[in-house]
């Protein structure tokens, strides 16, 4: 191993410090089931982009709290140095060149020039979804050197055949609704146990001798 | 006994000790931090962490920035240029050293 390799280690060692506590498993998860919630609202008419902000809105407001009344006093700040904050540059890049390649998708179905060729909208629907959320949390396990971002990537290969196999019993509709609330409720309980065991091992630190 | 004294004279004390490499090795790769995740980060208790900043502080190798952030106290801590100088002089030594070592 050379003294990069090393160094490349101390640095990966301080960034997965620094999230270890759960946060980004409860987020995606509470995003999740904020999606979940947004489809149920529109069963009761509440349009676009209306019954997305309800769910998201709030769940924002609480990691924000989480982070700065419960995380930062346990585990401190840190301010990456210059080779992460380029790898997350790069990471932000290209997850905006997806974000419009995805609406470019999306508002091409809406206009109809792929549905002449593509007539399944389960199929269409599922792949999407795999697109949206496997694509940009591959990358983000990819870019930050965070491994449960891979587990959500894998996870989120599933919905296809979820979604095929649940078509058998439910409407697309459905199928998309519960395999998100799946999505949701696992990467919570995955969250809540990284919180838990994060606060077990970061105690609130009361009179501390600073220097 | 002359050159002897020579030899370790060449060694960089403040950065020779384990704690202190770590801690510099550390700030190397990031850009600030404050006492607290420093202090998880390298697993030293409070007392042990502020003694070996105070050295590394003396010998200008870092930055020590105070401030109140809500009315608590704040440490913000980065490496100053002349401690990113001494580390590389220090392992530049120490391979040349076991270079030739068979």
């Amino acid at each position: 191993m050379n003294s990069k390799e090393t160094l490349r280690t101390i640095e990966k060692r301080a960034y997965n410090l620094s999230q270890k506590h759960g946060q980004f498993e409860l987020f995606s998860g509470l995003v999740f089931t904020g999606i979940f919630s947004s489809l149920i609202l529109s069963d009761f008419n509440i349009k676009m982009p209306l019954n997305l902000l309800i769910p998201i809105i709030p769940v924002y407001l609480a990691y924000l709290v989480i982070n700065n009344f419960i995380i930062k006093p346990r585990m401190g700040v840190v301010k990456y140095g210059p080779v992460r904050r380029l790898k997350l540059k790069r990471l932000l890049i290209i997850t905006l060149i997806i974000i419009v390649l995805q609406l470019a998708g999306l508002i091409s179905l809406k206009l109809g020039f792929l549905n002449q060729h593509l007539n399944n909208d389960l199929l269409i629907a599922s792949l999407l979804s795999f697109l949206f959320i496997f694509t940009p949390f591959a990358l983000i396990a990819y870019y930050r050197d965070y491994w449960p971002a891979y587990l959500l990537a894998i996870t989120s290969s599933f919905i296809w055949p979820e979604t095929v196999l649940l078509s058998n019993y439910l409407d697309s509709a459905s199928c998309i609704k519960y395999i998100f609330l799946s999505l949701g409720l696992f990467f919570i309980v995955l969250g809540m146990i990284r919180f838990i065991i994060f606060l077990k091992e970061n105690p609130r630190i009361r009179n501390i001798n600073q220097i | 006994m002359d050159n002897k004294e020579r030899f370790l004279d060449r060694i960089d004390n403040i950065i020779h000790e384990p704690a202190r490499l770590y801690i510099l090795l550390n700030l190397y790769v990031i850009e600030s931090t404050d006492f607290v995740f420093l202090m998880k980060l390298t697993g030293l208790t409070d007392g042990n962490l502020s003694a070996h900043l105070k050295r590394l502080n003396a010998a200008n190798y870092i930055k020590i920035h105070k401030e109140f952030k809500n009315n608590k106290p704040n440490t913000s801590i980065s490496i100053t240029e002349e401690g990113r100088k001494a580390l590389l002089d220090y392992s530049a030594f120490m391979r040349d050293l076991f270079e030739s070592i068979p």
